[in-house]
C-alpha cells in the first residue's frame, strides 16, 4: 500500500497557542479515518496542515510523497458549510467547476476536460440534474453534495471533510456514508467531526483528536482516548449495527 | 434633452455617465458580494489627497487621484496582513490619513482651489474631454482584467479558501481586485465625487442582486442600471437645477427601495 498522507510529530502554533501538539499519523491508499474530537480540538487545524494552508512550527507533512502545498490539487477539500455565503450568485455548475481551477490554469477558460469531470462529479453525488440550480434553492444535504461534488473534480487521491454532516439531517446520513463509501473505493478518506456518532461502521479507523492525537491503528476507539481526547468522562453508547466503533463495555 | 445633446458639455456629460456606468457595474458587482463595501469607501476618500497634491504641484488633480487611490489600494490589501492592525482599522485609518493629505496641500496650494467642491461631490456637467479620454483608459483595464481573471475573481470571492487549496493566487489576485476599485473610484470621482463614489459602486449592483442570480448577469443589469440612473440623474438634475452628482445618488437610492419593496411584495404574495 502507498502512503497517501503522513504527519510525522507535527506541532502546530497559533499566536502562543498549541492548537497541534506532536501528531502523527498514517494514511494509507483506500483508508477511510475518522477524527473526532471536541470543538477547539484543533480538528480544522489538522486539515489545513494537511492542505497546506497552515505551516507546521515543527515535524514534517508530506501528502502523497510532497509537500502540501505541491500536493493540494490532487487532494479534495469539502470546508464546512457554515463558511458559505447561501446568498451568493452563483449556480450548482459553476461550483462543481470550481475544482478544476487548478487544472485549468489561469487567463483561460475550462477546457472540454474540465468540463467533464465536473459533469461527473455531479453525476457521482446524484446532482446532476439540479446543475442549472442556485445553490439556496438546495436543501442542505443537496448542497453538502454539491461541495462534495467540487472537490471530486479536481480528481482526488485524498479527500478531506470538515463536519460533513452537520448540514445533512438524520434521515439523509445513511445514504450520505453510502456514497462516502463508494468514494472510498478510489480515495482515501478522511473526515472529522466533533460528533461521536457521526463515524459509522464504514469508517474504518477512527482516531481522537484534542491537541494531542489518540489512535491505535485500529477501528474501535477506547474509553481511555475518549476520556483523554475530551477530558472528562464519556458514557459509551453504542448504537448497534451501525455504529460497531466503540467496544462492548459493562453498563 | 436631445436638443441639449448638440451642446458638447452635455454631450461629455452623457458619456461620462455611460463610462461610469461600465465600471460600477463590473467591480460594483464584486465589492458587493465579496462585502469590500468600506474598503471601497477608505480607497476614494483616500484619494483626496491626490487631489489636493495635484492642485499643490499644478497637475491634474484626476491623476493625483489615480495614484493615491492605488497606494491606497496596495496599502489596505498588504498592511492587515503584514501587522497586527485589523482590516477594518486600517481602513479607517487610510480613509481619514488621505482626506487630511489633502487639505493639507489644498491649504499649501498658493491662492484659492476653484473646483474643490466638484471633486468631492461630482460635477457630471464640467468633465473635460481630457478626462473622458482617462475614464476611457481605466474602463478598458478593468473590463480587460475582469475578463481575464473573471473565473478566479469569482471563485476568490465565493471561497477564498478553496480557491487557494486548488492553487489560485489568491493573495495576488485580491491586490489586483483591490487596485481595480481604485481604478473605479478615478472613473466616478468627476461623476459623483470622492464622497458619493460608493453609492453608485453599491447601489446599482445591490438592486441587481436581488433581480439575478448569477453574476454575469449581475453585472449586466448593474452596468445597465448605472446608465439609466445617471442618465435619468442628470437629466433631473438639469430640470430642477439641483447638483447632479447628489441627484444621480438620490435617484439611485429611490430605485433601490422601489425594488426592495417589489421583491418583498413578490415574496409576500409567493406565501400567500
Amino acid at each position: 500500500m502507498s502512503n497517501i498522507a503522513s504527519l510525522n510529530n507535527v506541532w502546530v502554533n497559533y499566536s502562543g497557542l498549541t492548537a497541534l501538539e506532536d501528531v502523527s499519523i498514517n494514511v494509507e491508499e483506500h483508508d477511510f479515518m475518522g477524527i473526532i474530537g471536541p470543538n477547539g480540538g484543533g480538528k480544522s487545524t489538522l486539515l489545513k496542515t494537511i492542505l497546506g494552508l497552515i505551516e507546521p512550527s515543527r515535524g514534517k507533512v508530506e501528502i502523497l510523497g510532497m509537500e502540501p502545498r505541491k500536493a493540494s490539487r490532487q487532494v479534495g477539500y469539502v470546508a464546512q458549510f457554515q463558511n458559505f455565503d447561501r446568498q451568493f450568485p452563483i449556480n450548482v455548475w459553476e461550483v462543481a467547476l470550481m475544482g478544476r481551477l487548478g487544472h485549468a490554469g489561469m487567463l483561460r477558460g475550462y477546457s472540454a476536460a474540465d468540463r467533464a469531470a465536473a459533469q461527473q462529479a455531479l453525476e457521482k453525488v446524484e446532482m446532476a440534474d439540479y446543475k442549472n440550480r442556485h445553490i439556496s434553492q438546495l436543501s442542505g444535504g443537496q448542497q453538502q453534495r454539491v461541495l462534495i461534488a467540487r472537490a471530486l473534480a479536481t480528481r482526488p487521491k485524498l479527500l478531506l471533510l470538515d463536519e460533513p454532516m452537520s448540514n445533512v439531517d438524520s434521515a439523509m446520513q445513511k445514504g450520505f456514508y453510502e456514497l462516502l463509501s463508494e468514494l472510498n473505493q478510489q480515495m482515501a478518506i478522511i473526515m472529522v467531526s466533533h460528533d461521536i456518532s457521526a463515524v459509522s461502521q464504514y469508517v474504518k479507523k477512527v482516531a481522537c483528536l484534542n491537541r494531542k492525537l489518540y489512535y491505535h491503528g485500529t477501528g474501535q476507539l477506547t474509553t481511555e482516548d475518549l476520556e483523554a481526547a475530551y477530558q472528562c468522562p464519556v458514557e459509551l453508547i453504542a448504537h448497534g449495527a451501525p455504529h460497531r466503533v466503540l467496544k462492548d463495555h459493562p453498563r | 434633452m436631445l436638443e441639449l445633446l448638440q451642446y458638447e458639455f452635455m454631450q461629455n456629460a452623457v458619456i461620462a455617465g455611460l463610462l461610469a456606468a461600465v465600471a460600477c457595474g463590473l467591480i460594483g458587482s464584486y465589492v458587493v458580494v465579496k462585502r469590500m463595501v468600506s474598503v471601497s469607501g477608505g480607497i476614494a476618500h483616500a484619494s483626496f489627497g491626490g487631489i489636493g497634491l495635484g492642485y499643490l504641484l499644478g497637475f491634474n488633480p484626476v491623476t493625483g487621484a489615480l495614484v493615491f487611490s492605488l497606494g491606497a489600494a496596495l496599502l489596505m490589501g498588504t498592511v492587515t496582513r503584514r501587522t497586527r492592525l485589523s482590516e477594518d482599522a486600517s481602513i479607517g485609518i487610510l480613509w481619514a490619513t488621505g482626506m487630511a493629505l489633502g487639505v493639507i496641500f489644498i491649504g499649501l496650494a498658493p491662492g484659492y482651489a476653484p473646483d474643490l467642491f466638484s471633486y468631492l461631490f461630482g460635477s457630471i456637467l464640467t468633465v473635460p474631454t481630457s478626462d473622458i479620454l482617462m475614464m476611457l483608459v481605466l474602463d478598458s483595464i478593468i473590463l480587460v482584467v475582469v475578463v481575464l481573471f473573471y473565473k478566479e475573481f469569482s471563485a476568490l470571492s465565493f471561497d477564498e479558501e478553496f480557491s487557494r487549496v486548488v492553487g489560485v493566487p489568491t493573495l495576488f489576485l485580491n491586490l489586483v481586485l483591490l487596485c481595480l476599485i481604485a481604478l473605479t473610484v478615478v472613473v466616478l470621482i468627476r461623476v459623483v465625487g470622492i464622497v458619493l463614489v460608493i453609492a453608485l459602486v453599491t447601489i446599482p449592483a445591490s438592486i441587481a442582486f436581488q433581480l439575478t442570480r448569477s453574476l454575469k448577469k449581475m453585472m449586466l443589469v448593474s452596468s445597465l442600471l448605472g446608465a439609466v440612473f445617471t442618465i435619468a440623474g442628470l437629466w433631473l438634475s438639469y430640470q430642477l437645477d439641483l447638483a447632479s452628482g447628489a441627484t444621480i445618488i438620490l435617484v439611485s437610492a429611490f430605485f433601490l427601495v422601489i425594488t426592495l419593496g417589489w421583491t418583498k411584495f413578490r415574496r409576500f404574495r409567493q406565501n400567500v
